[in-house]
């Protein structure tokens, strides 16, 4: 008898520390199955990369593929078609970043609390509520019509699956086995919901709601002043004084077309920081007769970086430069022939519409004297360790109900419908597979027509010498001032008025300054018949950028170079001159009069190992916060104006009823705020001092750039990268952001097509892989790598580090 | 010399596992070894653990030599453990706990028939 009972109680020891070990508690990873020699974590270190490379297999290829890798490991892909061409990017940059691709899907379709737990749920509910994978869906359907592209794309797809198709426990990235579970099958859904996350960072953010409490409390006037749609300072992408060939008539706006509402929080925001530069320069402005191409995405700093530097050859195509993991062809690159990049258009494309419901079963809601039919989706949300959660959302003719009863609404419990344009259907894939292949620029204009978005400002210059540019998207026909403000879900004439047509789209082509280019600013003077708004629009970068370009003449790829890494802070040139004068010297103490005296002779460039920008940044916030103290009493959500009507107002009025520090019973001039600021500023750049265990303030060291690993993992992060610039700054590193691929193009006519690039991190997304950090070090520095690139593979001999030929079985 | 022909066997066993298998296959070997050979709990615990943790150590150790502990060193500031070589011996140790766990179950399965076994000899005599 005791022994039977010890053997059950072995049994039971034995089967339960198994079990135990092999799952996962409390965010702890199952340690047997995590830490064992066999397929544990330790067999994803990554030494020899030509292991890596021989693990690889092309098993449903149509002919024979040239697989070499470069370096940089870089892929290079020689194919006979394009079907096998896009099924080995598929599977290739499944190689290297299955996880992250995977990962970002989840984030975007709000499926992230299913691995993570419940501390993405909150993100999750606003990706649901977003529509994003109602949006992807509509594309979908809409793009798999074209029959072309489907196959394409479906390739694609077969690639990663056939990748994925073949791992084991042992195989899978480290990520999969610290959160213990599984890729999952690829689907061109997820290809499709990669690109509505696109579109979601960067056209989906918008001050409607917050605007329309501000326009309410501060009345017309006030508003107006402080947060201006235009100002003559502005270097428009289309040049002022541009005349257009076209007339419209402008629609009258509606009698009743503002609103009083507010709602206590809105749903996150993607950083204003989401932006880029990217500019052109035909041959009559270089040095050496060829045209350049520049282009600079300014992103998140995230590892695995958001980008995958790619060549493809087949007989179609001979296209390399950034690909997007998830996505086939290349986003940000070049050809022999032409090259091509982006930045955001910022245009408001993302509007907001009040909804009332006939009654409590919100299956009708007013529009017009009728009554139009909703339609209900239930949303699962599943939630690792939790029980899954069901949230109901009401989608309109306009789009999701995201405020409503159940998520944010104010007290009134009120109802706004989005109207965001990534919900129409779209077949934005093929501009892409059409530019890769473009020979000329009228095959390039001619393949943004299909681009719908995210707006971008497309840039490109050619091998004949042509350059331009052509703000692409699909954008609403507005009435004055349609969409700034929360719009009348039950009034027809609120109404977007159609669409612009492609004809009447801004674009250059050859503009006879020699150069084009933009920064996120403002697309063209009020002169535009159309009307044209964001609340976004970036105020200094571009004027740098023109300003650069107009007065360098012969200019070489050295100084394109210069620019894409140009320090110079614009808004410190525009507001230092100002506030610096106003700075009582006769008060400062030694060391404060030190700090005085160093920012005074400072030339604006945020070079890393200055002490000037902490000051600057320092200094210029203190007095965003003083200045605008009011609007933190606000019981809505509200925004502050930007620096540079900060700087205006500071400029323009010695007077101004913000001034006054309202925390304060004394009643404050500017000059109080700017020299109190000056000293707080000054006494926390001591006290980081002193807490750092520093002796200057450096730059670099203040501003702490860093690109986290995108579970935020410490050790799967950079910190403290090394390098100059910050926001607003063409070089645009600030803290977690920052330039996410700097790329430059050659192009002349009686040579072959040189690239150059870098960017923060690896090819190789995996963290035991020692490629993983990559470039980070180079990217901070301003160092470029010649980007490998010829027509045949027999050229690369002896520049690559793996070669192999795969078959058709 | 059965203790330490145990060991040999069961860390040689242990070191030639295919990938393929599941980790808690370190079991079967123990095991196996728990049923055929005489020897009381202590001795047959020991022998497994100390067979599959040298095992997975010097596993483990050979690997990190190999890739020059360049995950290793990044895990252990996830699991929160002081440095690579901890994180080495922990791993053996839950090899070893598991397999040993595993040797003294075998042991105790076959002490319930020995027992019986035994008292029908004495009842014989």
């Amino acid at each position: 008898m005791k022994n039977k009972v010890l053997f059950i109680f072995l049994t039971l020891l034995t089967s339960s520390t198994v079990f135990v070990l092999n799952n996962e508690f409390s965010n702890i990873p199952p340690l047997g199955k995590f830490l064992n020699p066999y397929n544990g974590f330790w067999t994803n270190s990554e030494i020899d990369q030509r292991k890596v490379f021989e693990n690889i297999s092309l098993k449903n290829l149509k002919d024979s593929v040239i697989v070499q890798y470069d370096s940089m490991l870089i892929p290079h892909i020689y194919s006979n078609n394009d079907e096998d061409l896009f099924y080995a990017q598929g599977y290739l940059t499944a190689l290297h970043r299955l996880w992250q691709m995977e990962f970002q899907i989840k984030a975007a379709s709000g499926e992230l609390s299913e691995i993570v737990g419940a501390r993405a749920f909150k993100r999750d509910r606003e990706q649901r509520r977003k529509g994003i994978t109602y949006a992807a869906n509509r594309t979908l359907n809409k793009s798999i019509s074209d029959s072309k592209t489907y196959k394409l794309l479906s390739s694609y797809v077969d690639g990663i699956n056939d990748y994925i198709e073949n791992l084991n426990y042992k195989s899978y990235p480290i990520e999969y086995k610290l959160l213990n579970y599984k890729p999952e099958k690829w689907t061109l859904l997820k290809t499709f919901i990669l690109m509505e996350s696109m579109s979601d960072m960067l056209s989906n953010r918008d001050m409607d709601i917050e605007d329309t409490y501000l326009l309410s409390i501060l009345g017309e006037k006030k508003y107006n002043l402080l947060f201006p749609e235009y100002n003559n300072k502005i270097k428009p992408i289309v040049p002022s004084g541009t005349k257009f060939n076209f007339n419209i008539s402008k629609i009258d706006p509606p009698k009743n077309k503002f609103f009083k509402n507010a709602l206590p929080s809105t749903i996150s925001k993607h950083d204003k920081d989401n932006g880029s530069n990217n500019f052109a320069i035909s041959p009559i402005k270089s040095k050496d007769g060829s045209s350049f191409l520049a282009s600079q995405p300014d992103l998140s700093l995230n590892l695995p970086s958001i980008w995958y530097i790619v060549h493809l050859n087949s007989p179609n195509y001979n296209t390399m430069g950034a690909s997007l993991p998830g996505a086939p062809g290349v986003i940000i690159g070049f050809n022999d022939n032409v090259a091509w990049g982006e930045t955001n258009a910022t245009r408001d494309v993302v509007d907001w519409y009040k909804v009332e419901f006939k009654d409590h079963s919100r299956s009708e809601y007013r529009y017009g004297d009728k009554w139009l039919k909703t339609e209900k989706i239930i949303e699962e949300i599943k939630i690792k360790g939790e029980k899954s959660f069901y949230d109901t959302i009401f989608y309109t003719h306009y789009g999701p109900i995201v405020y409503d009863e159940n998520f944010n609404s104010n007290q009134q419990k009120e109802n706004y419908a989005m109207r965001w344009i990534a919900h129409d259907e779209s077949v934005e894939y093929k501009t892409f597979l059409l530019l890769n292949k473009a020979e000329n620029i009228f095959d390039i204009e001619s393949a943004l027509k299909f681009f719908h978005g995210p707006a971008q400002n497309f840039a490109y210059a050619t091998k004949q010498g042509d350059i331009g540019i052509t703000i692409a998207g699909k954008f609403p026909v507005k009435w004055e001032g349609q969409g700034k403000f929360v719009l009348d879900g039950s009034n027809p004439e609120h109404e977007w008025n159609g669409y612009i047509p492609y004809e009447h789209s801004l674009s250059l082509r050859n503009p006879e300054s020699g150069f084009v280019s933009s920064a996120n600013q403002h697309p063209v003077d009020k002169s535009y018949p159309y009307y044209y708004y964001s609340h976004n629009y970036e105020m200094y970068r571009g004027r740098r950028l023109f300003e650069r370009l107009e007065s360098l003449d012969l200019i070489s790829f050295e100084d394109v170079k210069k620019i894409q890494n140009d320090n110079f802070s614009y808004k410190a040139f525009e507001a230092l001159p100002i506030i610096l004068p106003m700075v009582d010297t006769l008060k400062l103490d030694k060391e404060e009069k030190k700090y005085y005296n160093s920012i005074k002779n400072w030339d604006y460039f945020s070079n890393p190992n200055l002490s000037d920008p902490s000051l600057f940044v320092t200094w210029w916030r203190k007095i965003r916060q003083k200045l605008w103290d009011e609007f933190d009493t606000m019981q809505y959500s509200y925004r502050k104006p930007n620096s540079f009507v900060t700087t205006e107002i500071i400029k323009n009025n010695k007077d101004f009823e913000f001034y006054d520090n309202i925390s304060t019973t004394n009643k404050e001039s500017i000059d109080d705020i700017i020299n109190q600021s000056f000293l707080e500023a000054t006494d926390s750049l001591n006290n980081w001092k002193e807490t750092n265990n520093k002796k200057d303030i450096s730059w670099k060291n203040f501003k702490k750039t860093s690109i986290n690993h995108l579970l935020n993992i410490k050790s799967f992060s950079k910190y403290n990268v090394e390098v100059g610039g910050y926001r607003n700054i063409l070089n645009a590193a600030s803290e977690r952001h920052g330039p996410s691929w700097r790329m430059i193009v050659r192009l002349n006519k009686n040579d072959k097509t040189k690239a150059w690039g870098v960017y923060p991190g690896g090819q190789s997304g995996n963290p035991g892989n020692n490629n993983y950090f990559g470039e980070i070090k180079n990217w901070g520095k301003g160092n470029y790598k010649e980007l490998l690139f010829n027509q045949s593979h027999i050229d690369n001999k002896g520049k690559v580090i793996y070669e192999k030929t795969y078959y058709n079985k | 010399m059965n203790f330490i022909l145990r060991i040999l066997i069961t860390g040689i066993s242990t070191y030639y596992i295919s990938s393929f298998f599941p980790w808690w296959s370190i079991i079967f070997i123990p095991f196996i070894l728990g049923l055929i050979f005489d020897d009381n709990y202590i001795s047959h615990f020991l022998s497994s653990f100390i067979g599959v943790s040298v095992s997975w150590f010097f596993l483990l150790l050979g690997m990190e030599y190999q890739t020059e502990a360049i995950l290793s060193s990044k895990i252990i500031q996830i699991l929160n453990i002081n440095s690579t070589n901890s994180l080495i011996i922990i791993s053996a140790v839950i090899g070893g706990i598991v397999s040993g766990l595993s040797s003294i179950t075998a042991l105790a399965l076959v002490n319930i028939f020995r027992k019986k076994k035994d008292k029908r000899d004495y009842r014989f005599n």
